[in-house]
């Protein structure tokens, strides 16, 4: 073990992957110093592993209805109790972890590198260029997020792919606004300048030399915005919007529950903690991913 | 045959012109100095050479052949430059071993890293700093990367833009004598900014003087080491130099 990190935090590498391994361990380690974004990566892990081995934790069937159990509050048979059909809440919660990560990873691989590429190339080549791609943008960020997927989902009709596109839509020129902004910021530095010298194309560039440094904000940013896409997701599904019943989606759940929120509290309450844990835990991830991803802080730790 | 030829250059950015009609020669083989305060257009006509700015009318030619500003040919196997600031030259994100590794790969040329040792040793960098990140090495050592890597591609002509002022004294000394040493064994040309006479009076064999863009005299080395120098202005900038050096 103390060979293993010796190799890991040598300051004379022997090769590259050794070189970006003990990278990888120094912010493993200040990531570990750091108990908030810890906690955000214990929920984060939980909710992974929830949605994997859904089947193995959930006790009872997530859309299995039961009309002589309607209403349970929650017990030691159905710990979270059952709604207006008798489906036990705990197991739509475990399936619903499914629908969200489903979600916020499908929303998060659309938009993200879309964002990204734009921004790139907007901010690498400036003048019409940027004027052009950035008026596009600005044109897209100028709506509002759910009122934006909300057209879209009307136009192309309920149902959670369309929710996921509808939102990459929306989500998409914030990203676009940061990797420019990023990319404006050394655009013109010397090590850009030398890498022209030496005769790389601007497809080289913006590759191998621009996007890795975007990389790390919009790594931040997306985990920061993850907590967002769950609530307009959730937004979506609680309108009718988004996931269709019997889809055991929380917001939809929410949704159903709210006509016994008085008298069964229970029903629309426990979906709705499971949206703000999972939020929280993407927020304090995203946090502690920001200060040791930060290039100001390479080095120092 | 003249290394460089330029032929009553003038650049301009947007309205401000920076250059007013530099014409000068360097041989092949020699080491040119550009001197003159900061402003006075000498970085700029570095830029120019090298293809980092197009905005210029005139005429530049480098081993005889004619640069066409709106459509270059692919010069970086001819001339590289290296940079002022070692801090800011080579990408924060690559191990040294990428950044040497690089020019290579753009131009196709297969390389088992051979290169990539050979020239840690020609810039005098162990092979242990080979992985390291830039933010693992000093401002020197950094700055033998850089050169290292613009000889990647075995240029015949190197373009220095003060390349030691950002650099300690006890520094400046190592990596001046590395320039001279590589020029000696690689038969290199170089064209050095720089507004530090004895930087030049080392490294060079002649020089111009620039004031507000325009070329005000070309002097050999000789005549640098008396003083002997024909423009009002050349001789103020050498006594300044003199007299921080007595201070």
């Amino acid at each position: 073990m103390s060979n293993m990190t010796e190799w890991l935090l040598s300051d004379s590498p022997t090769s590259k992957g050794q070189a970006f391994a003990g990278r990888a361990w120094r912010m493993w380690l200040s990531l570990l110093g750091n108990p908030l974004a810890i906690t955000g990566l214990i929920i984060v892990v939980v909710l992974v592993l929830m949605a994997a081995f859904a089947p193995l934790i959930a006790p009872y069937s997530p859309i299995g209805q039961d009309l002589q159990n309607r209403l349970l509050p929650p017990s030691w048979q159905h710990w979270m109790g059952t709604d207006e059909l008798g489906r036990d809440i705990f197991s739509r919660v475990v399936y619903g972890s499914r629908l969200t990560l489903m979600i916020v990873l499908l929303v998060a691989a659309i938009s993200a590198p879309l964002g990204l590429v734009i921004g790139a190339i907007s901010g690498y080549f400036g003048g019409w260029v940027d004027k052009v791609m950035m008026g596009i943008t600005d044109i897209f960020l100028s709506m509002p997020k759910l009122i934006m997927a909300l057209a879209f989902v009307a136009a192309l009709g309920p149902g959670i792919e369309n929710a996921i596109i509808a939102i990459a839509i929306t989500a998409w020129p914030a990203y676009a606004r940061i990797a420019r902004a990023e990319t404006l910021t050394f655009r013109n530095a010397e090590f850009i300048d030398a890498i022209k010298l030496q005769g790389a194309s601007p497809a080289r560039i913006i590759i191998n030399h621009v996007l890795p440094l975007c990389t790390s904000s919009m790594i931040v940013r997306v985990t920061l915005d993850m907590a967002g896409i769950i609530l307009t997701a959730a937004g979506l599904g609680f309108l009718g919007l988004g996931a269709q019943p019997p889809l055991p989606e929380w917001g939809a759940m929410i949704s159903r529950g709210r006509a016994f929120i008085l008298d069964q509290w229970w029903v629309a309450t426990m979906p709705g903690f499971a949206i703000i844990v999972v939020s929280l835990g993407f927020c304090f991830l995203g946090d502690g991913l920001r200060d040791i991803l930060d290039p100001k802080n390479e080095g120092k730790s | 045959m003249s290394a460089i030829d330029l032929n009553n250059l003038n650049i301009a950015y947007s309205s401000v012109q920076v250059v007013h009609g530099a014409s000068l020669t360097v041989n092949e083989g020699e080491s040119f100095a550009l001197v003159g305060e900061s402003g006075s257009g000498k970085s700029t006509i570095l830029k120019a050479i090298c293809g980092l700015n197009d905005e210029w009318t005139g005429e530049i030619k480098l081993y005889g052949e004619k640069v066409d500003p709106r459509n270059r040919a692919d010069i970086s196997r001819i001339s590289q430059m290296v940079f002022q600031d070692p801090y800011g030259s080579l990408h924060p994100r690559k191990t040294v071993d990428t950044t040497l590794s690089e020019p290579l790969a753009i131009h196709g040329i297969k390389d088992n890293g051979d290169r990539v040792v050979e020239m840690l040793n020609a810039v005098g960098l162990d092979q242990r700093y080979r992985f390291r990140f830039p933010h693992q090495m000093s401002g020197g050592q950094r700055q033998r990367v850089a050169i290292a890597r613009a000889l990647m591609l075995k240029p015949k002509l190197l373009l220095l833009d003060e390349p030691t002022s950002a650099l300690d004294v006890s520094v400046q000394a190592e990596i001046l004598n590395l320039l001279k040493q590589l020029r000696k064994d690689q038969n290199l040309t170089f064209l050095l900014v720089t507004h530090d006479l004895p930087v030049v009076s080392f490294l060079c064999d002649r020089l111009a003087v620039m004031k507000k863009g325009k070329i005000v005299e070309i002097a050999t080395r000789d005549q640098l080491a008396k003083g002997e120098f024909n423009d009002a202005y050349s001789q103020e900038l050498y006594h300044a130099s003199k007299h921080e050096h007595v201070a």
